[in-house]
């Protein structure tokens, strides 16, 4: 009987225990494919710590969260700087992109922090700390919560109307590659969620004016002011492409065109779509 | 027998200690132990919350900000370090703790804030009366620029390592100035039309230490007799 209530503590303890350290946050799991074929099964799985991908999709950067990732293929040689990877999302789509990897190029000789590629997965093993650099890895796949449903991205609509009047139907908006606007408030930085905001409006300025003034509306009725870096000025140093994807490209999408992008200095009002208004509209056409 | 029950009571008492002594230093690692308000560690955490400690590689200040993930209201923020292309920043002052916050329990998003436009963000549970580490991959690099009268201020871009997206912008500084980024590898540029000067730089950001990059002429060598100024600063 006794040894029963000694067992019971015990237990009551170590569920105590695990409940205090379970306290951190969600860590993902991975089964790492290296180029020999060797199979690793890491815990609290990073790429340099963090748990998003830097890859360039058509040329454009894009970080990549690692909880959309079903899996991801590297198809390039374990010497090369930048390699050719496949990743399958989470709700079945494909993207191909590229990704430096780091290969065996030495870092250069002012790259204080250097001496190695920094370019490494790193997690937890059953026999400890685990790191390998990405010019190794072969192939990842991300073992996701069983029954845990993919983040879903909202495919945005709204109408994007210019301080000259004109108005486009844009799909798929996003801001600088993605669905959220980056603003200050005083000198804090903030983003507002563009999948939760009914319209945004920019105050007149002038072509010159390195701030822009905003009010954005939620859909729940909030209402956000701050403002917004509309800078046309080129800097010292920037490059052309850069230059032009700062100023001209602030705002990106599709029109039945083709793609759409404007800068931050022409937009005037932005109303979005309620995409379940929208597919009730659409229910009701089918079946009057 | 009687001594086989004899020994089986004190094992028993002898386990029953050691579960009560590895209670009481899980219990006082959860309560901070500062109650007596002697100076040392955090103060204690209030009654009903819990704390989120930012472990940030040795960085003194960041500028963040937590979200509630239920409601997406903005429950606490802190903004103590000043804009990285501010021609009036330096790193200042002395921080013997990690910034940390309480909050009621719950699931949290805390974003920091750094130098570029990436900002870095953690989804943590705050349990109550625990405190939980929220490691933020973040690293500091530190830009001199030094011409002929010394070390000066001039603006400089930061791009990503195939420098094909500027990610943000900075401002060299005559003082001990540091720039936060997300860790990994990037380039700095700096553009100087008036001297002819074009550097571009590869910067690799690793938590916890700390990158000095010098550009411009070597600082000239000290003559004997001479008192040691600026142009001292050593790079490897």
């Amino acid at each position: 009987m006794k040894r029963k209530g000694l067992w019971g503590g015990l237990s009551l303890f170590a569920v105590l225990w695990a409940v205090s350290t379970g306290a951190a946050t969600s860590s993902l799991e991975a089964t790492l494919i290296d180029r020999y074929g060797n199979q690793h099964q890491v815990d609290k799985f990073t790429f340099q710590g963090r748990q998003d991908l830097e890859i360039y999709v058509e040329g454009r950067r894009r970080l990549m969260a690692l909880v959309k990732v079903a899996r991801l293929r590297f198809e390039g040689e374990r010497g090369d700087e930048e390699q050719r990877v496949v990743l399958t999302l989470r709700n079945g789509d494909r993207q191909v992109g590229m990704m430096v990897t780091g290969g065996s190029s030495s870092p250069h000789q002012d790259a204080v922090g250097g001496g190695s590629s920094g370019r490494r997965f790193a997690g937890v093993t059953d026999l400890g700390p685990f790191f390998i650099l990405a010019s190794d890895v072969r192939e990842v796949i991300l073992r996701h919560p069983p029954g845990e449903k993919p983040p879903v991205e909202q495919v945005l609509k709204a109408t994007v109307i210019t301080v000259e009047g004109q108005r486009f139907e844009v799909q798929d908006l996003r801001f600088r590659g993605k669905q959220r606007l980056d603003f200050f408030k005083g000198r804090n930085k903030r983003f507002i969620p563009l999948t939760k905001v009914e319209r945004i409006d920019f105050e007149d300025g002038g072509m010159g004016d390195e701030f822009r003034l905003m009010t954005s509306t939620y859909w729940s009725g909030k209402i956000v002011m701050g403002t917004v870096e509309a800078s046309i000025v080129r800097f010292s140093g920037e490059t052309d492409r850069s230059y032009i994807e700062r100023v001209n490209q602030a705002f990106t999408g599709t029109v039945g065109s083709g793609p759409f992008a404007i800068g931050m200095h022409r937009v005037k009002h932005i109303r979005f779509r309620d995409s379940s208004d929208e597919e009730a509209s659409e229910q009701a056409i089918e079946d009057p | 027998m009687e001594l086989q029950t004899e020994f089986q009571r004190m094992r028993n008492w002898f386990l029953y200690g050691v579960l009560l002594a590895a209670l009481l230093v899980f219990g006082g690692c959860a309560s901070t132990g500062s109650g007596s308000g002697g100076g040392y560690g955090p103060p204690a955490i209030p009654e009903g919350k819990g704390r989120i400690m930012l472990e940030t590689g040795g960085i003194n200040e960041v500028n963040f900000y937590v979200l509630d993930e239920e409601t997406g209201e903005e429950v606490h923020s802190e903004t103590p370090r000043l804009s990285a292309s501010s021609p009036i920043g330096f790193e200042s002052g002395y921080r013997s703790l990690p910034q940390f916050v309480d909050l009621d329990p719950g699931t949290y998003l805390v974003i920091v804030n750094t130098d570029v436009d990436d900002s870095v963000e953690k989804t943590v549970e705050v349990l109550m009366g625990q405190e939980v580490y929220a490691t933020i991959p973040i690293g500091r690099f530190q830009v001199i620029f030094s011409d002929a009268q010394g070390r000066s201020q001039v603006p400089f871009l930061i791009y990503d390592y195939n420098l094909s997206t500027m990610l943000g912008r900075g401002m060299t500084s005559t003082e001990v100035r540091y720039f936060i980024l997300p860790v990994g590898e990037y380039k700095v540029r700096i553009e100087n039309s008036p001297s002819g000067l074009d550097e571009i730089r590869p910067v690799q950001v690793n938590m916890g230490q700390t990158q000095n990059i010098l550009i411009g002429p070597p600082p000239s060598p000290v003559q004997p007799g001479e008192e040691g100024g600026e142009g001292g600063a050593s790079q490897p």
